[in-house]
């Protein structure tokens, strides 16, 4: 990143620095106090409590009457929550790609071609999203209702009308709206970093322009598509609010369901073994996908330098 | 059913958010009146027995704009605080959005030197008890739930048994109004409006003249496939199609509610949405028909563009809601909610809260000091007769993940 | 907002479209001059595109916010009513007024606390790294709701015994806070740490072989190169927490309504246009910073921070 101003392109690995730190370890536990009794507080401590609910049982009013059982998680199993499962699920993968194809480009242009003006790029895409969700919603829906917008150019040029609103097209395109810069951010602040000398290197040593970005740019931003795929499909699996504005309310997915038992239903102990059953899935999904991820692109970090 | 008894309903469906001069050019349309006058039935506990302070009638019986009102009765608003001593300076209302009227409110801070009063809001009767439940109580003075809330709420022990006492302007409200069955064991509420589900159409697309659930059924699944919404709201939803079949709004038996899941399953391919926000909708012609609230197609009704929509309770019956006035338990500020609700119960005071929210009164005495174009609003309000089948929707207790089965069932389809 | 990160003012840096893509050695290749044209035009189709697609819709709704209509959706004529109704009614002026202090107070929490994190798990026993990112991920996955609710729960009996202990702690704007800051901690640990992974770590050395102490280091070495990763981590904190309606909604206390609370509420009786007023004015009055700072920045052409460092 900064070797055009240092001049030196030669640097040792992270790795063998991070021992000239080793000493600061008081240092260390200083920085990440502040943070972990932030996790403890207003998040283990509410997990906890989680736990505690799926345990219970549900009064008759609704809320939860402490219990030790397993009834919640059991009732879990009824066949007639597959549907549910599925439909989340095609939603969070769609999701994820189709946002990783909107914003990878985005990311890269910006980063590589944004010049002076790369931070007022990232911040407009960005400033969107500091109106109201429900507002810039509705926009969509303004846009792709039947007699909306869309269609009244399409019909203007002579054009059939295409009906978009209540579908999965409107869909995707709310939550593409919405999760872009989730993704766009994080692939942003890796491919900023990217060293050009590599680049450079990759182009001297006779490499194509593919065979560069397959080689060079592509693993070493893969650390921040890691992390944009994570930020916006762990949210997405419990997303409901778009699909029930843009998609018509006409599919049952997971976040609807949880917030339903939570709200609607009044029933804590199942909502709550949702979730807790949601977290343990996604967590071991998340540690095999970064173990993978994180190291190849840490080997093919080092096997560069 | 005598004429004064009709006339003295018409005013109490109302409706909200439209404009004086839309509602008057609203008040000559009544087709859905004639047809909600044309059904018959059963008596309820919403038709009133005995007129409490009943008003003269302010409209005649043809459907013509409202006539001005000629009652003697004084719709002053108070000068003065009721009842002796300070009830302290603050007070914490939790409530729907744009459900009270700004003016009542700087009007009782005045008058009972109330000067710190705060107005929250929630999204839902759900996420109200939700956060009750969960650790709200001890912060609230007043909120405001629907019927079936209050049942929870009292069976919980998170509403307080109101010091009747203290809110002797509790006289006003229509005896009807009182002690409805979701409330047991002592007054836990008082009403602050109430209306009726339903179903709405525009007639600009919709030639036919449903009046039934069995109508609403055969037009969304025949010709107007993909026009028609009903509310992402399970109770209403379920009712409808347990009305449909002759079954209470209420029903929890599993053979009935069987049946009431076929013919959701046999609607669902037909509907465009399920959704709650559906009404801007109704407006741009984008859906033609939708299952609602009486107020939701007042609102389409009050835009010029599509003042041709109608409203039905339909014919087999369906809901009344009643939204209330509730003192949550270990209410920080026992005596000024007392206070508040004493004083938001006063007629001339009940008469610019209808004014503002736009939905009915449960105070007759009120009518005068009420917008005569919403108590003479003919377009929607049910007969008596029709009120005769409405049913309050009931907490289900321990019946309600039956329900919820059936609705993942008609969602997930 | 418009700290420019590390290298964008280095004179080597800020040149032209093509800085990186095409330096002279390719232009004798002609078929790959080709495609890299080709893949040169698509990048900038691309990035208009999408600019377009997240500008239309704010364009509507900045349009809308003109509406003479009632409703969010419908056209009824050119009005500023929504304007006055906004600038006058507190039930929405004071929601404003409460999400702008929730956000602030959230991004400069989020964004300190996860940035002195990110810093201090990189050079963490592999044992504490390892906790940390379970509770990272953890946060991330746990769906909204249920941690709102449990999050009440929790507090509201930890507030019980405090008060029997005679610790008077209530919910408002602090606990709302509060929730915000765990989700966007998440979010500011991870950008912070994947712009760390593989950071260059020359230039720390060579300000600690000129005897520069560590704050210093810290200031002018490291701090500018992780600058564009904070600044998006706050972007994106600010704009979760301007948008929140759930944690908020079980964590709010009385007289902190948030805007997005209102909003939400107010669905049960139709969105009015006055939200679109309050949208177009927040979006005018950012458009107006960035323009200003932007020409400031433009104005100093000061040195970037990094070769400040490097030369002193």
């Amino acid at each position: 990143m900064t070797d055009a101003a240092t001049g030196g392109p030669a640097r040792p690995p992270l790795e063998a620095a991070a021992g000239r730190q080793r000493g600061s370890s008081r240092l260390v536990a200083l920085l990440a106090l502040p943070a972990a009794a932030w996790y403890v507080l207003m998040l283990v401590a509410p997990l906890v409590t989680t736990v505690v609910i799926s345990a219970g049982e549900r009064g008759d009013q609704g809320g939860f009457v402490p219990q030790f059982t397993f009834s919640a998680y059991a009732a879990l199993l009824d066949p007639l929550y597959a549907p549910v499962l599925r439909t989340t699920f095609i939603l969070a993968v769609g999701g994820t790609v189709g946002c990783f194809l909107a914003a990878y480009p985005l990311a890269y242009l910006l980063a590589t071609r944004g010049g002076r003006r790369r931070t007022l790029g990232l911040i407009l895409v960005v400033i969107p999203f500091w109106t109201s969700f429900l507002i810039r919603t509705y926009a969509w829906v303004t846009i792709l209702s039947p007699n909306g917008l869309l269609n009244g150019g399409l019909g203007a040029v002579g054009l059939p009308p295409l009906d978009l609103l209540n579908g999965p097209v409107a869909v995707y395109i709310g939550i593409l709206y919405n999760y872009l810069p989730l993704m766009v951010f994080p692939i942003y602040v890796a491919l900023e970093r990217l060293d050009p000398a590599l680049v450079e290197a990759s182009k001297d040593l006779g490499a194509s322009r593919w065979a560069t970005f397959r080689q060079v740019t592509w693993p070493l931003t893969l650390p921040g598509v890691a992390t944009g795929v994570l930020l916006v499909f762990v949210p997405l699996t419990g997303e409901w609010v778009i699909p029930s504005i843009l998609g018509g309310g006409k599919s049952y997915y997971l976040g609807t369901f949880m917030a339903n038992q939570v709200t609607d239903s009044r029933n804590w102990p199942l909502g709550s073994a949702a979730a807790v059953l949601l977290i343990a899935v996604m967590l071991i999904v998340v540690a095999v996908y970064l173990r993978l991820v994180g190291r190849e692109g840490l080997q093919r970090e080092v096997s560069l330098l | 059913m005598t004429q004064s008894e009709f006339e003295r309903l018409v005013h109490l469906v109302s409706t909200r958010q439209m404009s004086r001069r839309q509602l008057l050019l609203v008040a000559g349309f009544g087709g859905a009146a004639a047809v909600l006058a044309a059904c018959g039935g059963a008596v309820s506990s919403l038709v009133p027995s005995a007129g409490p302070s009943a008003a003269p009638a302010t409209t005649g019986p043809t459907l013509a704009p409202a006539s001005p009102s000629a009652a003697a009765i004084s719709c002053d608003l108070p000068t003065a605080a009721q009842g002796a001593g300070s009830v302290g300076d603050t007070l914490a209302i939790y409530n729907w959005a744009q459900y009270l009227n700004p003016d009542n409110k700087t009007l009782f801070g005045k008058l009972y030197g109330v000067t710190n009063l705060t107005e929250d809001v929630y999204p839902s009767n759900e996420d109200m008890l939700a956060k009750l439940q969960a650790g709200g109580i001890g912060q609230y003075d007043i909120v405001v739930p629907t019927g079936y809330m209050v049942e929870t709420m009292v069976q919980q022990g998170l509403a307080e048994a109101l010091d009747t006492t203290k809110i002797p302007n509790l006289q006003y409200v229509d005896d009807r109004f009182k002690g409805l069955p979701f409330d047991t064991g002592g007054v836990h509420y008082a009403a602050k409006d109430w209306g009726t589900t339903g179903f709405g159409w525009r007639s600009k697309f919709i030639k036919e003249t449903p009046a039934s659930w069995a109508d609403f059924w055969t037009l969304t699944t025949g010709k107007y496939s993909g026009k028609v919404n009903v509310l992402d709201s399970a109770p209403e939803v379920i009712g409808a199609a347990l009305k449909k079949n002759g079954f209470s709004y209420n029903s929890v038996d599993p053979t009935e509610l069987q049946t009431a899941l076929n013919d959701l399953l046999a609607l669902k391919p037909h509907l465009a949405s399920i959704s709650s926000d559906y009404i801007a909708k109704v407006e741009s012609g984008d859906l033609w028909m939708g299952l609602g609230w009486n107020g939701d197609f007042s609102q389409v009704k009050a835009n010029k563009d599509s003042a041709d929509a109608m409203y039905v309770v339909p014919s087999e019956g369906s809901e009344f809601w009643v939204d209330t006035w509730v003192i949550p338990k270990n209410a920080p500020h026992l005596d000024a909610a007392l206070a508040f609700i004493n004083f938001i119960l006063t007629p001339s005071v009940q008469g610019k809260e209808t004014d503002y929210t736009y939905y009915a009164s449960p105070e007759t005495g009120a009518t005068p000091c009420i917008d005569t174009a919403i108590t003479g609003d003919p377009s929607i309000y049910p007969s008596p007769a029709t009120i005769a089948k409405l049913e309050a929707a009931k907490d289900l207790g321990a019946n309600q993940p039956l329900r919820d089965k059936i609705w993942t069932q008609f969602k997930s389809a | 907002m418009t700290a420019s990160p590390s290298s964008n003012a280095l004179p080597s840096r800020a040149v032209g479209p093509s800085d990186r893509a095409t330096p002279g050695r390719t232009a004798g290749r002609g078929a790959v001059r080709r495609r890299v044209d080709l893949v040169e035009a698509y990048l900038r189709a691309h990035g208009a595109i999408a600019y377009l697609f997240l500008y239309v819709p704010i364009a509507i709704v900045v349009l809308y916010s003109f509406n003479d209509s009632r409703y969010v959706l419908v056209w009824g004529g050119f009005s500023l009513r929504w304007y006055q109704a906004a600038w006058t009614d507190p039930q929405v002026l004071n929601p404003l007024k409460t999400s702008l202090i929730v956000a602030a107070l959230n991004m400069v929490c989020a964004t300190t606390l996860g940035t002195l994190a990110a810093l201090a798990i990189v050079r963490a026993p592999r044992l504490v790294r390892l906790a940390f990112d379970a509770l990272i991920y953890t946060a991330l996955i746990v769906p909204e709701v249920v941690v709102a609710l449990a999050s009440l729960l929790f507090l509201n009996s930890a507030f019980g015994f405090l008060g029997d202990v005679g610790v008077r702690l209530t919910f408002g704007i602090p606990t709302i806070v509060a929730g915000h800051v765990l989700w966007n901690l998440s979010l500011v640990i991870l950008v912070v740490r994947a712009r760390m992974a593989g950071m260059d770590r020359s230039l720390i050395e060579a300000s600690q072989d000129l005897f520069a102490s560590p704050w210093r280091t810290f200031t002018q070495v490291t701090l500018p190169q992780l600058a564009p990763a904070i600044l998006a981590g706050a972007l994106l904190s600010f704009t979760f927490s301007m948008d929140d309606v759930v944690l908020s909604t079980f964590l709010s206390g009385v007289g902190s309504t948030t805007l997005p609370m209102r909003v939400f509420s107010m669905i049960r009786f139709g969105v009015t246009p006055a939200v679109n007023a309050i949208s177009a004015v927040m979006l005018l009055l950012t458009l107006v910073v960035i323009v200003v700072s932007q020409w400031l920045v433009r104005r100093a052409g000061r040195p970037s921070p990094a070769a400040e460092a490097t030369s002193g």
